[in-house]
């Protein structure tokens, strides 16, 4: 058999891209309520303590508490890989770049690349989801969220997949998730990297080095960042040598095929190569939580 | 390799706590449990010895009911047994539509309808759908079991 490295980029670029799109979609059909059942869990315990409550191992907790010791194990491969609003921005991204590529009354009006946020800024509007978060567990804590939730855009987007058409009391929602999809569409992973309150939690987590990548800097070409340019998390990856865990990584492995000398590797030596069996060892794990969970 | 450590250190406070609460708490409910059960018994007991006959009055006509309504996503129908004029068992048919997990919640509220021989119980907080569609339903049930 082939291995991976023995592959031309382009080849195993689409091949990781038709792996990753079939996971995506998967699990969009089957689970898609995962990432909005996870943060109930978030909710359910602020809202509990908040009211003076007993707090119990209800099914919501139980998602959170999988969810997190999966992201502890694996890092946030759950958000690269399964969960449906990501999936639904990344499918929404793809249809905006084939558009740009392909169609010409969009492509008269701007570039055939989207366009690029300053590195400053970046760096800035990455804290906003820890603000979001915050100010979630706060809402909760204080009981007002309850009477607010229809300002919820996950609330909304809940509701349409699952056909459920009254959506009278979520107008705000609707906007906010129609604001949130034509920013998805223009950016890769706008909403994950830059408002996610989920994925803030999920990268405050203490995740183990099993699936952090790390570079041969020595054998890169002199000012190639591929890698970094290919990350849809605005990732640099370390030096050399250095174990550097990347919180904002949800192992996408872009990086992984998009490098022209194959110098990325990943915490464990022995998968390198092997990423994409890795990625369907992860992807059978969270699936039999899921399925163990009901959700 | 500091930053994980301090994540360590954050977690384990923050399931710390939450694991102290869920004991104080529950020590302290379970104590006020014990004193509001034997209340019951002193207020019902005199009672028993006077008519020799359970408390509660029969409210609905004996039989097997059921009812349906919109949960989030789809119907939700349920079968509520009534024996001795008694809400003895409710039992969920069918909630294709449902979320697992929200469906899960919400129906952590049978058995307060069960204790309080009433479907106006509240929602659980975070699946209002399907709580509201499993309390519609029992609702509907309920109004064919009729009230005596």
């Amino acid at each position: 058999m082939k291995k991976m490295r023995d592959f031309t980029i382009k080849e195993r670029k689409r091949f990781q891209a038709w792996i990753r799109a079939l996971i995506q979609l998967a699990c969009f059909i089957f689970f898609p309520s995962a990432f909005t059942t996870a943060f109930a869990g978030i909710k359910y315990l602020l809202t509990q303590i908040g009211a003076g409550e007993e707090i119990a191992w209800t099914p919501f907790v139980a998602v959170l508490a999988a969810l997190c010791l999966f992201t502890i194990l694996f890092g946030r491969f759950f958000c690269g890989f399964a969960c449906a609003f990501g999936s639904l921005g990344d499918a929404l991204h793809g249809l905006y770049l084939y558009l740009l590529a392909n169609s010409k009354i969009i492509r008269r009006r701007s570039r055939k690349k989207p366009r690029k946020l300053p590195k400053s800024r970046e760096k800035w509007l990455g804290a906003v989801p820890y603000i979001i978060l915050a100010a979630i567990v706060l809402l909760c804590f204080s009981g007002i969220w309850d009477r607010i939730s229809g300002l919820s855009p996950w609330e909304a987007f809940s509701m349409l997949r699952a056909g459920n058409f009254k959506l009278k009391g979520h107008l705000a929602g609707l906007c906010l998730l129609g604001i949130l999809l034509a920013g998805m569409c223009m950016k890769e992973r706008f909403f994950c990297r830059f408002l996610c309150p989920m994925g803030a939690a999920f990268s405050l987590l203490p995740v183990l080095p099993l699936s952090s990548l790390g570079r041969d800097r020595e054998r890169c070409i002199p000012g190639c960042s591929a890698c970094s340019r290919s990350c849809p998390a605005g990732i640099e990856l370390p030096e050399s040598g250095k174990k550097e865990n990347a919180y904002g990584c949800f192992q996408c492995q872009k990086c992984v095929n998009v490098c022209p000398k194959g110098n990325i590797y990943c915490g464990i030596p022995r998968i390198r190569g092997n990423e994409v069996l890795a990625t369907l060892v992860k992807t059978a794990v969270l699936a039999g939580i899921f399925l163990w969970l009901d959700i | 390799m500091r930053s994980f450590w301090i994540r360590t250190v954050n977690l384990a406070a923050i399931v710390g706590i939450l694991f102290t609460y869920h004991m104080v708490l529950s020590i302290y409910n379970s104590k006020d449990q014990v004193a509001r059960l034997q209340a019951e018994l002193e207020r019902v007991e005199p009672k028993l010895q006077n008519d020799g006959r359970r408390s509660a009055p029969a409210e609905y006509q004996d039989g097997v009911y059921s009812g349906e309504a919109e949960g989030f996503g789809g119907p939700i129908s349920l079968e509520v047994t009534i024996t001795d004029g008694r809400i003895a068992d409710i039992q969920i048919l069918s909630a294709e539509g449902e979320d697992g997990a929200y469906f899960s919640m919400a129906e952590n509220m049978i058995p307060t309808v069960l204790e309080r021989q009433s479907p106006e119980v509240d929602t659980i907080s975070g699946a209002t759908f399907s709580s509201n569609g499993i309390r519609n339903a029992m609702k509907q049930a309920l109004g064919k079991a009729g009230e005596k």
